[in-house]
């Protein structure tokens, strides 16, 4: 019987799973993963720790789902190496399991600062569940913590904490908060209205953690600057988790390499995810994009070409992906944040509109009458729309002159995709 | 899988559909109760002027939702019985990654979560077709 295995229990390797099983019901799935239990959303360790919801919420699937997907679970244990030749890949505890197709979906882990004077209890990443508990455990003890980075995870992590009634410190070494996600325009912006919520230091970074009686106390910043604060979380991006690709010879750059099938160097393996290398849709460089939906998407690219084409007949039918658009989405202290594109480089016109004495901005970033990029802070009612037609390329020149102002509505931006509304096709003739 | 349309012949913009939509979405029983809540309720249906003509626009209850994908919870699924997209504000964490991929602009935010048109799935027929009063909305099978 033909054995597909993944590796990497999570949003890339959930999601190929559960489409490799629609595709096809009789062969045997096999997902390994050094992570005991169920599959979770390491998205959702930031409410984890709020309280805001249980450890059980952490399943983004329902209770069943493996069972009723007949998916085997080999948990709590790592994949240690993968034989090409023999097409097998070997666990920890030395078994070997055998593969027909194999999906590498490892992933990627927090990168670790180490900061001068670090003790035990001091600094902390968050990544995993056991991250989670630790950093809820210790938060019982201490009235303020400095986050060090302001990327999705930063702001997400500093919003925890001021929801846990602490004190917070956000650290970025960068002049700007979110600088993944938002130009500096939009980034100041926003710092402006968190700024009541939450110390914002850009421009900086930590030289030293300082105790008094062991127990940390803060901070020296580089300026010298001292702050006071009982721990700091780092969240300074995330490395992909390579070596069992680079070990077993695959192409490896930043990311695993993958072609638009998202399969890798070799034939018969497959990577998808945090830890896989794709094509930006935008400027067409290889790039990682580190997010759940992207992980999700290309799970599914991988799943449908891994099990549908060894049949002959379906020779030559891959499933292309057309490539990843940078976007992110968040309420950051309470707004809602959606960007999505390129805000830099490219553009040539840039379209602004606030509501003012209100927390809202849309800028939209034009070139060569096409969405390169935009970012909708306040009023997240039209990203989407938006998105699709950046992902889509559209012309926008009908509605470009309204991108400024209130006039611009879903009417004007539905009319410029030619979406037809509900009418069911028997009447369009 | 059933999705709902619009005749836009027998449409005579009278907007119950997103009254019934507003009602449904407030857990009220009429519009008299709906306004008076603190919070303004939010519809799934809303009548659209475009430049030629006005439509009503709802959820597409697209075959390869991009909602779903995107959602970091699991609070949006398929339901097993009907193959609607649904969503379990329970578990809804108001991230808005749905409103980011959703290509038709149909997600709103309602009290902190996200909210979707479901076909009413709870009920026999969708209270926006119930309410239209022409036959103008019908929930058909996709054609
Ligand atoms: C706190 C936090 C908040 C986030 N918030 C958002 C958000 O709001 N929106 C968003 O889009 N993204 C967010 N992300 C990012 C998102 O979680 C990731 O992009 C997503 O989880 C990537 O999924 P993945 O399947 O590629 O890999 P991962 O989720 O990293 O899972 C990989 C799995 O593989 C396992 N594994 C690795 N190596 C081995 C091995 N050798 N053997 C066995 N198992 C192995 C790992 O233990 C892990 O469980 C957040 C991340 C964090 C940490
Ligand atoms: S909410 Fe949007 S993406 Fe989801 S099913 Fe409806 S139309 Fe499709
Ligand atoms: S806002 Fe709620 S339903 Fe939408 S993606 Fe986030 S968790 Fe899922």
């Amino acid at each position: 019987m033909k054995r597909f295995i993944i590796i990497g229990n999570s949003a890339a390797g959930v999601a190929a799973a559960e489409e490799i099983r629609k595709i096809d019901n009789s062969s045997e799935i096999v997902i390994v993963s050094d992570e005991k239990g169920n599959a979770y959303s390491k998205c959702l360790l930031t409410y984890y720790i709020m309280g805001k919801i249980s450890r059980s919420q952490l399943e983004f699937k329902d209770t069943g789902f493996y069972e009723k997907n007949n998916i085997k679970l080999v948990s709590g244990i790592k994949a240690v190496s993968i034989n090409r030749k023999d097409k097998k890949i070997v666990l920890e505890n030395k078994e070997d399991i055998s593969y027909h197709k194999l999906l590498i979906a490892t992933g990627s882990s927090a990168k670790v600062q180490n900061i001068s004077g670090q003790k035990e209890g001091a600094a902390y990443t968050l990544r995993v569940i056991e991250d989670a508990d630790k950093i809820a455990e210790k938060l019982k003890t201490v009235d303020s913590a400095a986050v060090l980075g302001a990327g999705l995870i930063g702001m997400k992590i500093a919003h925890m904490l001021k929801e846990k009634g602490k004190k917070v410190f956000i650290i970025a070494r960068s002049n700007q908060i979110l600088s993944q996600m938002l130009d500096a325009e939009s980034a100041g912006f926003l710092t402006g209205h968190i700024g009541k919520e939450a110390t914002v230091l850009t421009g900086q970074d930590v030289s030293e953690i300082l105790y008094s009686n062991s127990k940390m106390a803060g901070l020296r910043l580089l300026n010298n600057e001292k702050i006071d604060c009982g721990m700091v979380i780092t969240a300074k991006g995330v490395t992909p988790n390579t070596e069992l690709a680079r070990a077993a010879g695959l192409v490896v750059d930043k990311g695993i390499s993958v072609d638009e099938t998202m399969k890798t160097s070799d034939n018969d393996i497959y990577a998808a995810g945090d830890v896989a290398e794709s094509t930006d849709l935008l400027s067409g460089k290889k790039e990682i994009k580190a997010l759940w939906t992207t992980a999700v998407e290309q799970g599914k690219i991988a799943a449908r070409n891994m099990a549908r084409l060894d049949s002959a007949e379906q020779a030559g039918q891959e499933i292309i992906y057309a490539g990843a658009v940078s976007m992110n989405s968040m309420e950051c202290f309470s707004i809602p944040c959606i960007s999505a594109g390129s805000m830099h480089g490219e553009t040539t016109e840039v379209f602004d509109y606030r509501k003012p004495g209100q927390a809202v901005l849309r800028r939209i970033f034009v070139k060569d009458n096409r969405i390169f990029g935009f970012v909708t802070i306040g009023d997240i009612r039209f990203a989407g729309i938006l998105n699709r037609l950046l992902c889509e390329k559209k012309d926008i020149s009908s509605i470009k002159n309204v991108f400024n102002s209130a006039k611009l509505t879903r009417a004007n931006l539905l009319e410029c995709i030619g979406e037809q509304g509900i009418i069911s096709s028997m009447e369009k003739q | 899988m059933k999705k709902i349309f619009c005749d836009i012949k027998k449409c005579m913009h009278c907007r119950r559909c997103e009254l019934a939509c507003y009602i449904k979405n407030a857990d009220v029983r009429d519009i008299f109760e709906a306004v008076k809540l603190a919070e303004p309720p939010v519809k799934n249906i809303e009548l659209i002027q475009m430049s030629d003509n006005s439509m009503p626009f709802i959820c597409r209850q697209c075959d390869e939702p991009l909602c779903v994908d995107a959602c970091i919870s699991g609070a949006l699924y398929i339901d097993k019985k009907l193959n609607y997209v649904c969503l379990d504000k329970t578990k809804c964490v108001g991230c808005w990654s749905c409103i980011m991929r959703c290509p038709h602009g149909s997600i709103r935010v309602s009290k902190h979560t996200a909210l979707k048109c479901d076909n009413c799935v709870s009920k026999e027929k969708p209270e926006c077709v119930n309410a239209c009063p022409t036959g103008a909305l019908a929930l058909n099978e996709n054609d």
